[in-house]
Protein backbone atom coordinates (compact mmCIF):
# COMPACT_ATOMS: atom_id res chain seq x y z
CA UNK A 1 0.00 0.00 0.00
CA UNK A 2 2.94 2.49 0.98
CA UNK A 3 4.15 1.62 -2.82
CA UNK A 4 0.72 2.96 -4.20
CA UNK A 5 1.46 6.23 -2.23
CA UNK A 6 4.48 6.64 -2.84
CA UNK A 7 3.45 6.45 -6.68
CA UNK A 8 0.77 8.65 -6.38
CA UNK A 9 2.86 11.01 -4.99
CA UNK A 10 4.85 10.55 -7.82
CA UNK A 11 3.06 11.30 -10.67
CA UNK A 12 1.34 14.32 -8.60
CA UNK A 13 4.70 15.84 -8.56
CA UNK A 14 5.71 15.08 -12.04
CA UNK A 15 1.85 16.35 -13.55
CA UNK A 16 2.62 19.55 -11.81
CA UNK A 17 6.14 20.12 -13.18
CA UNK A 18 6.31 18.69 -16.54
CA UNK A 19 2.58 19.59 -17.61
CA UNK A 20 2.50 22.11 -15.36
CA UNK A 21 4.62 24.62 -15.51
CA UNK A 22 7.14 23.42 -18.84
CA UNK A 23 3.93 23.91 -20.94
CA UNK A 24 3.24 27.20 -20.03
CA UNK A 25 6.62 28.31 -20.35
CA UNK A 26 6.60 27.28 -23.87
CA UNK A 27 3.56 28.52 -24.67
CA UNK A 28 4.26 31.63 -23.38
CA UNK A 29 7.99 31.55 -25.31
CA UNK A 30 5.31 31.07 -28.03
CA UNK A 31 3.01 33.86 -27.38
CA UNK A 32 5.18 35.83 -27.03
CA UNK A 33 8.05 34.91 -29.31
CA UNK A 34 10.41 35.38 -27.13
CA UNK A 35 13.25 32.51 -25.79
CA UNK A 36 13.07 33.18 -21.80
CA UNK A 37 16.32 32.14 -20.22
CA UNK A 38 15.32 30.30 -17.51
CA UNK A 39 17.01 28.94 -14.35
CA UNK A 40 16.45 26.52 -12.04
CA UNK A 41 12.50 26.68 -11.10
CA UNK A 42 11.56 26.66 -7.15
CA UNK A 43 9.49 24.09 -6.14
CA UNK A 44 7.08 26.47 -4.46
CA UNK A 45 5.53 28.90 -6.80
CA UNK A 46 4.83 31.63 -3.90
CA UNK A 47 8.52 32.17 -4.08
CA UNK A 48 8.22 34.10 -6.61
CA UNK A 49 6.47 37.44 -6.68
CA UNK A 50 5.41 39.20 -9.98
CA UNK A 51 6.64 42.36 -8.73
CA UNK A 52 10.45 40.52 -8.23
CA UNK A 53 10.21 39.36 -11.77
CA UNK A 54 9.04 42.64 -13.30
CA UNK A 55 12.09 44.32 -11.24
CA UNK A 56 14.56 41.72 -12.35
CA UNK A 57 15.35 40.70 -9.02
CA UNK A 58 15.40 37.33 -9.97
CA UNK A 59 15.72 35.51 -13.70
CA UNK A 60 13.14 32.35 -12.62
CA UNK A 61 9.49 33.40 -13.76
CA UNK A 62 6.77 31.80 -12.39
CA UNK A 63 4.20 29.51 -14.61
CA UNK A 64 1.88 31.65 -12.91
CA UNK A 65 2.73 34.56 -14.29
CA UNK A 66 2.81 33.23 -17.92
CA UNK A 67 -0.29 31.76 -17.67
CA UNK A 68 -1.76 34.68 -16.95
CA UNK A 69 0.33 37.08 -19.38
CA UNK A 70 -1.15 34.31 -22.11
CA UNK A 71 -4.71 35.72 -21.18
CA UNK A 72 -4.25 39.43 -20.97
CA UNK A 73 -4.99 41.41 -24.21
CA UNK A 74 -2.83 41.94 -26.77
CA UNK A 75 -1.87 45.60 -25.74
CA UNK A 76 -0.41 44.15 -22.31
CA UNK A 77 0.87 41.28 -23.58
CA UNK A 78 3.15 43.95 -26.48
CA UNK A 79 3.80 45.76 -23.16
CA UNK A 80 5.15 43.18 -21.62
CA UNK A 81 7.21 41.23 -24.45
CA UNK A 82 8.76 44.94 -25.00
CA UNK A 83 9.72 45.07 -21.61
CA UNK A 84 11.03 41.40 -21.46
CA UNK A 85 13.05 42.51 -24.25
CA UNK A 86 14.90 45.17 -23.53
CA UNK A 87 15.59 44.30 -20.28
CA UNK A 88 16.89 41.07 -21.79
CA UNK A 89 18.92 43.68 -23.97
CA UNK A 90 19.93 46.08 -21.64
CA UNK A 91 20.51 44.18 -18.47
CA UNK A 92 18.90 42.76 -15.55
CA UNK A 93 20.34 45.58 -12.79
CA UNK A 94 17.54 48.18 -14.45
CA UNK A 95 14.10 48.83 -13.49
CA UNK A 96 12.82 48.26 -17.09
CA UNK A 97 8.73 47.54 -16.56
CA UNK A 98 7.78 49.67 -14.01
CA UNK A 99 8.54 52.52 -15.73
CA UNK A 100 6.41 51.31 -18.38
CA UNK A 101 3.13 49.88 -16.53
CA UNK A 102 0.77 52.79 -14.99
CA UNK A 103 -0.01 52.10 -11.18
CA UNK A 104 -3.20 50.74 -12.25
CA UNK A 105 -2.01 48.26 -15.13
CA UNK A 106 1.01 46.97 -12.24
CA UNK A 107 -1.94 46.89 -9.56
CA UNK A 108 -4.00 44.63 -11.93
CA UNK A 109 -0.67 42.46 -13.28
CA UNK A 110 0.23 42.07 -9.51
CA UNK A 111 -3.61 40.93 -8.51
CA UNK A 112 -3.78 38.32 -11.43
CA UNK A 113 -0.54 36.72 -10.56
CA UNK A 114 -1.16 36.47 -6.93
CA UNK A 115 -4.37 35.26 -7.27
CA UNK A 116 -2.79 32.94 -9.90
CA UNK A 117 -0.37 31.52 -7.60
CA UNK A 118 -3.01 31.09 -4.85
CA UNK A 119 -4.75 28.63 -6.88
CA UNK A 120 -1.42 26.51 -8.08
CA UNK A 121 -0.42 26.27 -4.06
CA UNK A 122 -4.32 25.46 -3.46
CA UNK A 123 -4.09 22.96 -5.40
CA UNK A 124 -0.93 21.31 -5.01
CA UNK A 125 -2.08 20.73 -1.22
CA UNK A 126 -5.74 19.87 -2.20
CA UNK A 127 -4.17 17.15 -4.43
CA UNK A 128 -2.12 16.04 -1.49
CA UNK A 129 -4.72 15.96 1.27
CA UNK A 130 -7.05 14.41 -1.07
CA UNK A 131 -4.48 11.08 -2.01
CA UNK A 132 -5.07 10.95 2.11
CA UNK A 133 -8.46 11.05 2.00
CA UNK A 134 -9.21 8.97 -0.51
CA UNK A 135 -7.20 6.35 1.01
CA UNK A 136 -8.96 6.81 4.44
CA UNK A 137 -12.37 6.40 2.46
CA UNK A 138 -12.19 3.60 1.01
CA UNK A 139 -9.25 1.68 3.38
CA UNK A 140 -10.09 3.79 7.00
CA UNK A 141 -10.97 0.93 9.76
CA UNK A 142 -8.39 0.66 12.51
CA UNK A 143 -7.10 3.61 13.35
CA UNK A 144 -3.77 2.03 14.26
CA UNK A 145 -3.42 0.92 10.40
CA UNK A 146 -5.01 5.00 9.02
CA UNK A 147 -1.90 6.44 11.25
CA UNK A 148 0.36 6.99 8.64
CA UNK A 149 -2.28 8.16 6.25
CA UNK A 150 -4.34 10.87 8.81
CA UNK A 151 -0.75 11.78 9.89
CA UNK A 152 -0.17 12.94 6.51
CA UNK A 153 -3.42 14.80 6.57
CA UNK A 154 -3.13 16.63 9.49
CA UNK A 155 0.49 17.66 8.54
CA UNK A 156 -0.70 18.89 4.93
CA UNK A 157 -3.43 20.84 6.57
CA UNK A 158 -0.90 22.36 9.54
CA UNK A 159 1.24 23.12 6.64
CA UNK A 160 -1.20 24.91 4.42
CA UNK A 161 -2.84 26.57 7.31
CA UNK A 162 0.18 28.07 8.82
CA UNK A 163 1.96 28.77 5.36
CA UNK A 164 -0.52 30.23 3.41
CA UNK A 165 -3.05 32.56 6.13
CA UNK A 166 -3.72 34.86 3.76
CA UNK A 167 -5.46 32.56 1.20
CA UNK A 168 -9.00 32.38 1.67
CA UNK A 169 -8.84 28.63 1.67
CA UNK A 170 -7.11 28.74 4.40
CA UNK A 171 -10.26 29.29 6.69
CA UNK A 172 -11.73 26.25 5.63
CA UNK A 173 -8.31 24.34 5.91
CA UNK A 174 -7.99 25.88 9.59
CA UNK A 175 -11.58 24.47 10.25
CA UNK A 176 -11.07 20.77 9.23
CA UNK A 177 -7.82 20.83 11.06
CA UNK A 178 -9.24 22.39 14.51
CA UNK A 179 -11.96 20.15 14.03
CA UNK A 180 -10.11 17.19 13.60
CA UNK A 181 -6.88 17.76 16.26
CA UNK A 182 -9.16 18.97 19.28
CA UNK A 183 -9.34 16.44 21.26
CA UNK A 184 -8.01 13.95 18.99
CA UNK A 185 -11.36 13.93 17.10
CA UNK A 186 -9.96 12.05 14.28
CA UNK A 187 -9.32 8.93 16.44
CA UNK A 188 -13.29 8.42 16.24
CA UNK A 189 -13.70 9.23 12.54
CA UNK A 190 -15.35 6.46 10.53
CA UNK A 191 -14.79 5.95 7.10
CA UNK A 192 -18.13 6.87 5.48
CA UNK A 193 -16.98 10.74 7.75
CA UNK A 194 -13.94 10.94 5.69
CA UNK A 195 -15.56 9.93 2.62
CA UNK A 196 -17.77 12.93 3.16
CA UNK A 197 -14.79 15.13 3.64
CA UNK A 198 -13.24 14.26 0.79
CA UNK A 199 -16.87 14.82 -1.08
CA UNK A 200 -16.90 18.66 0.31
CA UNK A 201 -13.25 19.38 -0.16
CA UNK A 202 -13.81 18.30 -3.84
CA UNK A 203 -16.87 20.35 -4.17
CA UNK A 204 -15.28 23.29 -2.54
CA UNK A 205 -12.80 23.28 -4.87
CA UNK A 206 -15.23 22.85 -8.21
CA UNK A 207 -16.20 26.19 -7.19
CA UNK A 208 -14.96 28.44 -10.07
CA UNK A 209 -13.93 31.56 -7.96
CA UNK A 210 -14.07 30.79 -4.05
CA UNK A 211 -15.47 33.53 -1.97
CA UNK A 212 -15.79 33.67 1.80
CA UNK A 213 -20.04 32.32 1.50
CA UNK A 214 -18.41 29.18 -0.17
CA UNK A 215 -16.22 28.60 2.72
CA UNK A 216 -18.58 28.99 5.09
CA UNK A 217 -20.94 26.92 3.39
CA UNK A 218 -18.18 23.94 3.61
CA UNK A 219 -17.85 24.72 6.98
CA UNK A 220 -21.20 23.93 7.49
CA UNK A 221 -21.43 20.85 5.66
CA UNK A 222 -18.41 19.88 7.74
CA UNK A 223 -20.57 20.41 10.82
CA UNK A 224 -23.45 18.48 9.29
CA UNK A 225 -21.37 15.27 9.26
CA UNK A 226 -20.52 15.38 12.79
CA UNK A 227 -17.27 17.35 13.23
CA UNK A 228 -17.28 20.65 15.65
CA UNK A 229 -15.31 23.24 13.54
CA UNK A 230 -15.15 25.69 16.49
CA UNK A 231 -14.31 23.30 19.36
CA UNK A 232 -12.70 25.78 21.77
CA UNK B 1 -40.26 18.21 11.91
CA UNK B 2 -39.94 20.46 14.94
CA UNK B 3 -39.03 24.11 14.31
CA UNK B 4 -36.72 25.86 16.99
CA UNK B 5 -36.24 29.37 17.42
CA UNK B 6 -33.35 29.93 19.26
CA UNK B 7 -32.91 32.63 21.75
CA UNK B 8 -29.18 34.09 22.46
CA UNK B 9 -28.80 32.70 25.47
CA UNK B 10 -29.19 28.76 23.66
CA UNK B 11 -27.18 29.96 20.56
CA UNK B 12 -23.85 31.18 22.34
CA UNK B 13 -23.76 27.22 24.05
CA UNK B 14 -24.42 26.08 20.46
CA UNK B 15 -21.46 27.73 19.05
CA UNK B 16 -19.09 28.05 21.64
CA UNK B 17 -19.19 25.64 24.95
CA UNK B 18 -17.81 22.19 26.47
CA UNK B 19 -18.00 19.63 23.41
CA UNK B 20 -20.57 18.19 26.24
CA UNK B 21 -23.20 20.80 26.37
CA UNK B 22 -23.16 20.80 22.32
CA UNK B 23 -23.67 17.36 22.64
CA UNK B 24 -26.83 17.96 24.99
CA UNK B 25 -28.41 20.57 22.16
CA UNK B 26 -27.84 18.81 19.16
CA UNK B 27 -29.49 15.60 21.02
CA UNK B 28 -32.15 18.37 22.07
CA UNK B 29 -32.72 20.20 18.74
CA UNK B 30 -33.10 17.73 15.93
CA UNK B 31 -35.29 20.08 13.74
CA UNK B 32 -34.86 23.29 11.69
CA UNK B 33 -32.98 26.12 13.73
CA UNK B 34 -34.05 29.52 12.84
CA UNK B 35 -32.70 32.83 14.21
CA UNK B 36 -33.56 36.46 13.69
CA UNK B 37 -31.89 39.72 13.15
CA UNK B 38 -31.94 40.46 16.79
CA UNK B 39 -30.74 37.40 17.86
CA UNK B 40 -27.80 37.93 15.70
CA UNK B 41 -27.31 41.05 16.83
CA UNK B 42 -27.31 40.59 20.89
CA UNK B 43 -24.72 37.32 19.49
CA UNK B 44 -22.71 39.80 17.88
CA UNK B 45 -22.77 43.10 20.47
CA UNK B 46 -22.25 40.16 23.44
CA UNK B 47 -20.07 37.81 22.40
CA UNK B 48 -18.21 37.91 19.31
CA UNK B 49 -17.93 42.15 19.84
CA UNK B 50 -15.86 41.18 22.95
CA UNK B 51 -13.47 38.77 21.29
CA UNK B 52 -12.77 41.66 18.52
CA UNK B 53 -12.23 44.33 20.81
CA UNK B 54 -9.33 41.50 22.98
CA UNK B 55 -7.78 41.10 19.17
CA UNK B 56 -7.44 44.72 18.92
CA UNK B 57 -6.24 45.06 22.17
CA UNK B 58 -3.56 42.13 21.63
CA UNK B 59 -2.75 44.18 18.38
CA UNK B 60 -1.56 47.10 20.39
CA UNK B 61 2.28 47.93 20.28
CA UNK B 62 2.31 47.99 24.10
CA UNK B 63 1.74 44.16 24.84
CA UNK B 64 3.85 41.91 23.93
CA UNK B 65 1.77 38.70 24.01
CA UNK B 66 -1.43 36.75 24.79
CA UNK B 67 -0.48 36.68 28.39
CA UNK B 68 -0.35 40.04 28.75
CA UNK B 69 -3.08 41.17 26.50
CA UNK B 70 -5.64 38.50 28.36
CA UNK B 71 -4.31 40.42 31.89
CA UNK B 72 -5.22 43.71 30.63
CA UNK B 73 -8.46 42.83 29.61
CA UNK B 74 -9.94 40.18 31.77
CA UNK B 75 -9.27 42.84 34.58
CA UNK B 76 -11.06 45.15 32.50
CA UNK B 77 -14.32 43.19 32.02
CA UNK B 78 -14.81 40.60 34.54
CA UNK B 79 -18.02 39.38 33.85
CA UNK B 80 -19.71 35.97 33.23
CA UNK B 81 -19.67 36.12 29.66
CA UNK B 82 -16.37 36.76 29.84
CA UNK B 83 -15.12 33.83 31.11
CA UNK B 84 -16.80 32.02 28.37
CA UNK B 85 -14.19 33.59 26.15
CA UNK B 86 -11.25 33.17 28.20
CA UNK B 87 -11.56 29.52 28.08
CA UNK B 88 -11.76 29.78 24.43
CA UNK B 89 -8.90 31.72 23.78
CA UNK B 90 -7.03 29.47 25.89
CA UNK B 91 -7.64 26.36 24.22
CA UNK B 92 -7.23 28.18 21.02
CA UNK B 93 -3.88 29.56 21.90
CA UNK B 94 -2.61 26.34 23.01
CA UNK B 95 -3.73 23.75 20.55
CA UNK B 96 -2.47 25.97 18.01
CA UNK B 97 1.10 26.06 19.70
CA UNK B 98 0.64 29.87 19.55
CA UNK B 99 2.96 30.29 22.46
CA UNK B 100 4.56 33.88 22.78
CA UNK B 101 4.06 34.49 19.14
CA UNK B 102 1.44 37.83 19.20
CA UNK B 103 1.66 37.36 15.26
CA UNK B 104 0.30 33.94 14.95
CA UNK B 105 -1.80 34.32 17.94
CA UNK B 106 -3.69 37.35 16.00
CA UNK B 107 -3.92 35.20 12.93
CA UNK B 108 -5.13 32.07 14.55
CA UNK B 109 -8.14 34.46 16.49
CA UNK B 110 -9.21 36.42 13.55
CA UNK B 111 -9.70 33.23 11.41
CA UNK B 112 -11.76 32.13 14.24
CA UNK B 113 -13.79 35.11 14.43
CA UNK B 114 -14.44 34.92 10.78
CA UNK B 115 -15.42 31.15 11.43
CA UNK B 116 -18.05 31.91 14.21
CA UNK B 117 -19.41 34.89 12.03
CA UNK B 118 -19.87 32.36 8.92
CA UNK B 119 -21.09 29.55 11.55
CA UNK B 120 -23.80 32.30 12.23
CA UNK B 121 -24.64 33.08 9.21
CA UNK B 122 -25.31 29.81 7.43
CA UNK B 123 -25.67 27.64 10.53
CA UNK B 124 -29.07 29.35 10.91
CA UNK B 125 -32.03 30.05 9.17
CA UNK B 126 -33.48 33.23 9.07
CA UNK B 127 -36.72 33.51 9.83
CA UNK B 128 -39.19 35.57 7.05
CA UNK B 129 -41.75 37.40 9.24
CA UNK B 130 -38.80 39.48 10.99
CA UNK B 131 -40.51 42.49 11.83
CA UNK B 132 -38.16 44.13 13.63
CA UNK B 133 -35.22 43.23 11.34
CA UNK B 134 -32.29 44.97 13.46
CA UNK B 135 -30.41 46.80 11.83
CA UNK B 136 -27.57 46.40 14.32
CA UNK B 137 -27.72 42.18 13.10
CA UNK B 138 -27.13 42.62 9.88
CA UNK B 139 -24.06 44.39 10.14
CA UNK B 140 -21.02 42.42 8.03
CA UNK B 141 -17.77 41.61 8.41
CA UNK B 142 -15.85 42.39 5.49
CA UNK B 143 -13.16 39.95 6.19
CA UNK B 144 -9.65 40.73 4.19
CA UNK B 145 -6.62 38.54 5.04
CA UNK B 146 -4.62 40.69 4.30
CA UNK B 147 -5.88 43.52 6.18
CA UNK B 148 -6.68 42.18 9.21
CA UNK B 149 -6.64 45.09 11.78
CA UNK B 150 -8.41 47.66 9.59
CA UNK B 151 -11.65 45.37 8.59
CA UNK B 152 -11.79 44.43 12.17
CA UNK B 153 -11.30 48.25 13.58
CA UNK B 154 -14.53 48.90 11.14
CA UNK B 155 -16.57 46.45 12.05
CA UNK B 156 -15.64 46.85 16.16
CA UNK B 157 -16.73 50.18 15.39
CA UNK B 158 -19.79 49.40 13.67
CA UNK B 159 -20.99 47.41 16.42
CA UNK B 160 -20.10 49.37 19.00
CA UNK B 161 -22.15 52.45 17.31
CA UNK B 162 -25.72 52.98 18.72
CA UNK B 163 -27.52 55.04 15.67
CA UNK B 164 -28.72 51.64 14.15
CA UNK B 165 -32.11 51.96 15.53
CA UNK B 166 -32.97 54.81 12.89
CA UNK B 167 -32.57 51.96 10.19
CA UNK B 168 -34.83 49.18 11.57
CA UNK B 169 -38.33 48.82 12.96
CA UNK B 170 -37.85 48.92 16.17
CA UNK B 171 -39.45 52.24 16.85
CA UNK B 172 -43.13 50.60 15.59
CA UNK B 173 -42.66 47.32 17.78
CA UNK B 174 -45.60 49.31 19.80
CA UNK B 175 -48.15 49.94 16.94
CA UNK B 176 -47.26 46.26 15.50
CA UNK B 177 -47.71 44.81 18.93
CA UNK B 178 -50.01 46.74 20.54
CA UNK B 179 -52.35 44.02 21.70
CA UNK B 180 -49.64 41.65 22.98
CA UNK B 181 -47.65 44.36 25.22
CA UNK B 182 -51.00 45.58 26.52
CA UNK B 183 -51.66 41.81 27.07
CA UNK B 184 -48.04 41.44 29.06
CA UNK B 185 -48.88 44.52 30.68
CA UNK B 186 -51.89 43.47 31.97
CA UNK B 187 -51.24 39.79 32.94
CA UNK B 188 -47.99 40.73 34.72
CA UNK B 189 -48.98 41.08 38.29
CA UNK B 190 -51.48 38.09 38.69
CA UNK B 191 -48.17 35.54 36.41
CA UNK B 192 -45.75 36.64 38.59
CA UNK B 193 -47.63 36.12 42.06
CA UNK B 194 -48.52 32.42 40.99
CA UNK B 195 -44.47 31.45 39.89
CA UNK B 196 -42.30 31.02 42.47
CA UNK B 197 -38.81 31.36 40.35
CA UNK B 198 -36.61 34.31 39.57
CA UNK B 199 -38.80 36.74 38.42
CA UNK B 200 -35.96 40.21 38.03
CA UNK B 201 -35.38 39.95 34.21
CA UNK B 202 -39.48 40.16 33.60
CA UNK B 203 -40.27 42.69 35.79
CA UNK B 204 -37.65 44.75 34.36
CA UNK B 205 -39.32 43.94 30.80
CA UNK B 206 -42.69 44.66 31.96
CA UNK B 207 -41.30 48.51 33.62
CA UNK B 208 -40.09 49.35 30.31
CA UNK B 209 -42.98 48.01 28.37
CA UNK B 210 -44.86 50.48 30.82
CA UNK B 211 -42.54 53.15 29.70
CA UNK B 212 -43.00 52.66 26.42
CA UNK B 213 -47.16 52.72 26.41
CA UNK B 214 -47.51 55.50 28.39
CA UNK B 215 -45.27 58.41 27.00
CA UNK B 216 -43.89 58.22 23.26
CA UNK B 217 -40.14 57.37 23.48
CA UNK B 218 -37.73 56.77 21.13
CA UNK B 219 -36.21 53.59 21.41
CA UNK B 220 -32.50 53.67 21.51
CA UNK B 221 -30.17 50.30 20.87
CA UNK B 222 -29.49 51.03 24.63
CA UNK B 223 -32.75 50.94 25.35
CA UNK B 224 -34.11 48.54 22.79
CA UNK B 225 -31.10 46.40 25.04
CA UNK B 226 -33.72 46.27 27.68
CA UNK B 227 -36.28 44.87 25.52
CA UNK B 228 -34.27 42.10 24.29
CA UNK B 229 -36.51 38.96 25.54
CA UNK B 230 -39.67 40.69 24.65
CA UNK B 231 -38.71 41.32 20.86
CA UNK B 232 -37.88 37.73 20.41
CA UNK B 233 -41.20 36.35 21.87
CA UNK B 234 -42.79 38.43 19.52
CA UNK B 235 -41.02 37.29 16.57
CA UNK B 236 -41.75 33.61 17.96
CA UNK B 237 -44.38 31.79 15.57
CA UNK B 238 -46.82 30.15 17.94
CA UNK B 239 -46.30 26.53 16.69
CA UNK B 240 -42.10 26.93 16.80
CA UNK B 241 -40.18 25.65 20.41
CA UNK B 242 -38.67 29.48 21.31
CA UNK B 243 -35.45 27.48 22.81
CA UNK B 244 -33.93 29.72 25.97
CA UNK B 245 -31.93 29.60 28.86
CA UNK B 246 -34.07 32.73 30.49
CA UNK B 247 -36.46 32.95 33.17
CA UNK B 248 -38.39 36.15 32.18
CA UNK B 249 -39.01 34.09 28.79
CA UNK B 250 -41.13 31.64 30.98
CA UNK B 251 -43.65 34.23 31.78
CA UNK B 252 -43.91 36.17 28.76
CA UNK B 253 -44.22 32.68 26.59
CA UNK B 254 -46.81 32.21 29.03
CA UNK B 255 -48.97 35.08 28.84
CA UNK B 256 -48.56 35.11 24.76
CA UNK B 257 -49.05 31.05 24.61
CA UNK B 258 -45.94 30.54 22.76
CA UNK B 259 -44.22 27.15 22.78
CA UNK B 260 -40.96 27.60 24.83
CA UNK B 261 -38.29 24.97 26.30
CA UNK B 262 -36.38 26.41 29.35
CA UNK B 263 -32.97 24.50 28.76
CA UNK B 264 -30.38 24.16 31.91
CA UNK B 265 -27.19 26.71 32.13
CA UNK B 266 -23.78 24.96 31.12
CA UNK B 267 -22.90 24.05 34.42
CA UNK B 268 -25.87 22.22 35.38
CA UNK B 269 -26.27 20.32 32.13
CA UNK B 270 -22.22 19.32 32.70
CA UNK B 271 -23.24 17.89 36.25
CA UNK B 272 -26.16 16.26 34.71
CA UNK B 273 -23.99 14.72 32.24
CA UNK B 274 -21.33 13.62 34.78
CA UNK B 275 -23.93 12.00 36.89
CA UNK B 276 -25.31 9.55 34.46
Amino acid sequence: MKNQKEKLKENRSSSIHENGRLNLLESLSRSLQHDFRLGTIPDDPAIITESEILNNKIVEASPSLFDYVEKLPKYSRDVFRDAWEKRLRIGEDELLVEDRLSDEGKDFLDKQGQQEAENDIRKYYTDKIIVSLKWLSFNHEKVADSLPYIGDLLKDLKEYKDKYFVHSYSSFISALYDALVFNDSWRVLEKRQFQKIYEIITSLNAVEKMEYKDIDKAINDLEGIGLDTTPF
Amino acid sequence: MEKHFIDTSVLRPILISHPKVKRYYKSKLRGDKYICEYVSMEFLRGYIKSVVGFYLLLNMPQYENFSDALYVWSNKFAIREHKNIEIMLSNLFEENKCGNDKEKSKRILADYIRRLIGKLNTGFKKIDHDNISCAKGRIELNYDPKNIDKCFRVFYEALSNNGWHKECKINDIVRMYEKEIFEIIKKADEISASHSGNKKGFERIVEKLKELSEKEKMITCAFCATLGDVVIVLLSETKWILEHTDYSFNYLCEILDKNHRCHPNDTKIINELIKL
